[in-house]
């Protein structure tokens, strides 16, 4: 989807699309990881609870996926955005209307999905163990 | 782009009335008792309008028995019993018989016209959708006239709810009335995204989109990923219910965290369900009578689709004080306070273009000041309990309360109630009294903020929700009674709304034309209003047709676009392509009928039938159903035309039948299907779940089943049976009628066979699904693979009979074409089931 040339509905939506997948590759690495760390997934036993060195690491380099996949789409969108002689807001009836139309709102989108990427992020750089 | 100025026969007036007689014959809305055969969208939409507002006045009484019983302390006006009653069905009615439908009937009366369409490609399906409603709504909301409502809480959580010496039959009533009902939601949502990507006018190119259809696109597609989880999960409580399989039950390997799981993957993307499509109308009124283009289109479009996405991040949020481990928690935190972002945007964007024209203001904008001042306080109270460390505090208070009413009431019901004022007279006719209007504003938004904001501090001083009573004396006596006082203002205020659209209006003149001097497509609607709904489908080249194209009122009322006629007496509509709008078909939508209302009561009765457990009626009721929508589907579907073509009018000819991938019967099998799938998905996302809980191991080490051959066997004759309906495809496109019909017959003993075989194994390795939870889930998750076999059988036995009946062919080949879509998902469904249930096992062994 991101080597489409021209802008579309799944253009638009590759950004947030990488941010869903992104969120629960965190969810699940974290969640399954605290699972099978615990003898009994919601009562803990034993002496210190488990870390989870793996699923930062998971994480990790899941963020760096979604960040730089987010970059490519914003790339792309920038090159709908950027070429054609179409004006703000976009509202006439042309193909560069269109196509400069849905470059912008993919920018907005990968913008947004960029932040929400670090956002869901950071709970793990700041938490290290299942507790 | 104005229509051209050569010499047309729209010039010729006479010629114009002959056009206009036939095409209020072809559209007549039918008289007497056939009143309700009525399938075009003008009807079923205000039915439906009219009964989820019905549902709102019901669930609103509920609500004021609730404030009635908590006025004082220690009040016996209800029993404890009868409260939990009172207060489940209040939330279950308000969500599911208001809010959710109240969409779908808003969107089926607006957004054809909208668009300029005459109508939505399947207004039967919406019509069977109505219907269902009513039938599922009344059975649900009945109940508590027989002292059998639900009563374990709108979000059903077990163990309490499947126990069934504490909960009563009112459990199953929610199971399987809302189910049903949720299935009606989902139809809605395939008709309204085929709707806004295929019926827009020509030249409504994406950009020039009204943004309440980007809204509804979008608002559809979340419904299509948030309804299927929870019918899933339905699905487990039933069967937990009914025949004891543990999936909730802690002793037999089940955890009703489960349930929480897929309750809120749906209930939290459903407030925002609930919350786009109302802001959507905001989008539409604040333009309006801010007597500009909106400013920040992109804007908007950035924060619909975000919030679209994001809301699919949040559902743990309800689930904070679950003891889930603080960095999964942390996740849906930064994800809900993430959120803000894209929901803060759009009440700038309005802000914006409020501050940016000229306020003209009416009732409808005071209702839209009114619902972003609540929607904000509301959302600012969101972002705390967005904190877990505070939401631990908060947890089922009345703080909770006080916030959701905020979000709803705010960011629904008011916009809602400005959408009433604002297209009360394109539905009906006639305007709604300013006066009155305004008395109804200032009673309900002072009566709001009087019941609901004291609930804060009640909450925060520590009242529980759901308690039926409280003692004196805990601080919690006065603030109660001011709620209750503030909710009988607030319940006034309804009150005068309600008179003012039911009051009778004959003797009023009707609205003027365009009577809010708006810009989009829906205002070019006449009063007293046209059956045909549009006079003829019009090219569009601006956001806002009515203020920036020269002469388009006059071009439109003379017939100067497309299809200004209906020679053949047939409702005809255009469908154009996804992102620019170009013509590609003129479809025929079907007509009147009783048939969809037969089919969906028939479906209805067999949902009320398995509630009391009465078994031949569920099976009968579901034999008949079947048989009602096959005949609806033979007689109404894939229509042969007399000819190829038809001009459409300035020289354009266009086909009356397409099929695969450019006919719209092929999308709205492709969108259902995604829906289907991501139901299949909450139910492996189930066994996962278990494999995640269970320390010992998942398959249990002891666990036989389903062992490797017999899910083996089922996949191989699946993929044959596959395989044998794309050679039928083939035969056909190369008018081999005896082919195909061998390859149809070859491709029913296959499927037959793979969907035997696959439950064959947990029968012949003994999986006993009461228990434990493994084998359930195994039963579970191969019994809906093999019913999609089984439904695959259906479909293809239907396309035999279609070839045999000469209404498959070559040439007119829409049936072959949906089936085989629908025979690829059925492929990757039990690629899936057979992947997870016999090749995962020994992965993980």
């Amino acid at each position: 989807m991101i080597a489409s040339t021209r802008a579309n509905l799944v253009t638009l939506i590759t950004a947030p699309t990488v941010w869903a997948v992104h969120f629960l590759v965190c969810y699940v690495a974290a969640a399954t990881h605290c699972a099978k760390a615990m003898a009994d997934a919601r009562v803990f036993t034993g002496a210190e609870w488990p870390d989870i060195t793996l699923a930062r690491f998971v994480i990790a380099a899941a963020t760096v996926v979604a960040l730089a996949a987010i970059a490519l789409s914003s790339r792309q969108a920038w090159g709908h955005w950027a070429h054609g002689d179409a004006e703000p807001p976009y509202d006439d009836a042309t193909f560069d209307d269109r196509q400069q139309f849905l470059g912008f709102a993919t920018i907005l989108l990968c913008g947004l999905s960029f932040v929400g990427v670090i956002f869901v992020a950071l709970p793990a750089l700041f938490i290290g163990d299942c507790r | 782009m104005t229509a051209p100025r050569a010499p047309s026969p729209q010039d010729d007036p006479e010629h114009r009335k002959a056009q206009e007689e036939r095409l209020e014959k072809t559209w007549e809305t039918p008289s007497g008792f056939r009143y309700w055969s009525a399938v075009n969208n003008s009807e079923v939409g205000i039915w439906y309008t009219a009964t989820s507002l019905a549902f709102f006045l019901f669930a609103g009484v509920l609500g004021l028995m609730i404030r009635t019983q908590l006025a004082v302390p220690e009040n016996d006006f209800l029993s404890a019993t009868f409260y939990n009653q009172v207060f489940t069905l209040h939330g279950t009615a308000m969500m599911f018989l208001f809010a959710v439908p109240i969409f779908e009937a808003v969107a089926i009366v607006i957004l054809p016209e909208m668009l300029g369409a005459r109508d939505l490609p399947f207004p039967r399906l919406s019509a069977f959708g109505y219907w269902s409603f009513l039938l599922g709504g009344v059975f649900v909301c009945g109940s508590i006239f027989f002292n059998a409502a639900p009563d374990g809480g709108w979000f059903m959580y077990p163990p309490l709810t499947t126990d069934e010496k504490q909960t009563g039959i009112g459990a199953d009533v929610w199971l399987l009335g809302l189910s049903f009902i949720e299935v009606a939601s989902i139809a809605a949502a395939v008709e309204l995204i085929v709707g806004t990507l295929k019926c827009r006018p020509p030249g409504m190119r994406i950009n020039l989109m009204p943004l309440y259809a980007w809204y509804v696109l979008v608002v559809a597609g979340m419904i299509l990923f948030a309804f299927p989880p929870l019918i899933a999960g339905d699905i487990l409580f039933e069967l937990e219910r009914m025949f004891d399989w543990p999936f909730f039950d802690p002793k037999r390997g089940g955890d009703p965290l489960l349930w929480q799981h897929l309750f809120w993957i749906f209930g939290h993307p459903e407030v925002y369900i609930v919350f786009l499509p109302a802001i959507a109308l905001l989008a539409m009124i604040v333009p309006t009578f801010a007597r500009r283009p909106i400013l920040g289109y992109s804007w908007i479009v950035l924060a619909a689709v975000g919030t679209g996405f994001l809301s699919f991040g949040l559902w743990v949020h309800h689930m904070f004080t679950t003891g889930l481990p603080a960095i999964s928690l942390a996740f849906f935190s930064a994800a809900s306070e993430a959120v803000a972002i894209p929901t803060g945007v759009q009440i700038f964007v309005f802000l914006a273009t409020i501050l940016a024209g000229s306020v003209v203001f009416s009732v409808p904008m005071l209702f839209a000041i009114g619902a972003l001042g609540i929607f904000v306080f509301g959302g600012l109270t969101g972002v705390m309990v967005a904190l877990a460390p505070f939401d631990w505090q908060a947890h089922d208070s009345y703080f909770v309360v006080a916030h959701l009413h905020y979000t709803l009431v705010g960011g629904m019901f008011f916009p809602l109630m400005a959408g009433l004022y604002y297209f009360y007279p394109f539905a009906c006719d006639r305007k709604l009294s300013d006066r009155l209007g305004k008395w109804a504003f200032w009673l309900m938004f002072v009566g709001f903020n009087v019941t609901f904001l004291p609930m804060h501090i009640t909450g925060l001083r520590g009242m529980p929700r759901r308690v039926f009573t409280y003692a004196e004396g805990l601080g919690f006596d006065t603030l109660n009674m001011v709620s209750t006082v503030g909710a009988f203002v607030f319940a006034a205020g309804v009150l005068v709304i309600a008179w003012d659209v039911l009051r009778p209006k004959s003797k009023e003149p009707y609205a003027a034309r365009n009577c809010w001097n708006a810009g989009t497509l829906e205002w070019l609607s006449e009063n007293p209003g046209r059956d045909w709904g549009v006079r003829t489908v019009p090219i569009v080249s601006t956001r806002y047709p009515l203020w920036q194209q020269p002469n388009f009122m006059r071009d439109y009322d003379e017939g100067r676009f497309y299809l200004p006629d209906a020679e053949e007496g047939k409702r005809e509509t255009l469908i154009t392509s996804v992102l620019d709008a170009r013509p590609i078909q003129c479809l025929r939508v079907p007509g009147n009928t009783f048939m969809t209302m037969g089919a969906a009561f028939l479906t209805g009765g067999a949902f009320i039938a398995a509630t009391f457990y009465a078994w031949t009626l569920t099976i009968l009721f579901s034999i008949a159903a079947l048989a009602s929508i096959l005949v609806w589907l033979w007689r109404g579907t894939a229509l042969i035309p007399e000819k190829k073509e038809k001009d459409v009018g300035l020289g354009l000819k266009l086909p009356l039948y397409v099929s695969g991938p450019d006919s719209v019967g092929w999308w709205a099998m492709f969108i259902t299907m995604v829906g289907d799938m991501s139901a299949f998905a909450s139910l492996i996302f189930g066994y996962f779940f278990y494999w995640t809980i269970h320390a010992t191991g998942f398959p249990p080490p002891n666990a036989a089943g389903p062992g490797l051959l017999w899910p083996g066997v089922a996949l191989a004759l699946t993929v044959a049976a596959w395989g044998a309906m794309l050679a039928g495809r083939k035969a056909n496109a190369a008018d081999k009628p005896y082919a195909l019909r061998f390859w149809l017959l070859a491709a029913t003993a296959l499927a037959v066979g793979g969907g035997a075989a696959l439950l064959w194994g947990p029968h012949a390795t003994g999986l006993d699904p009461t228990s434990h939870v493994y084998p359930a889930t195994v039963w579970v998750v191969a019994i809906w693979t093999a019913a999609h076999v089984g439904v695959g059988v259906i479909m293809t036995l239907y396309c035999l009979a279609r070839s045999i009946g000469r209404k498959l062919t070559a040439e007119h080949d829409i049936d072959i074409h949906n089936v085989v879509l629908f025979w690829h998902f059925a492929l990757v469904t039990m690629v899936v089931t057979v992947a997870v249930l016999a090749l995962f096992p020994l992965a993980v062994k």
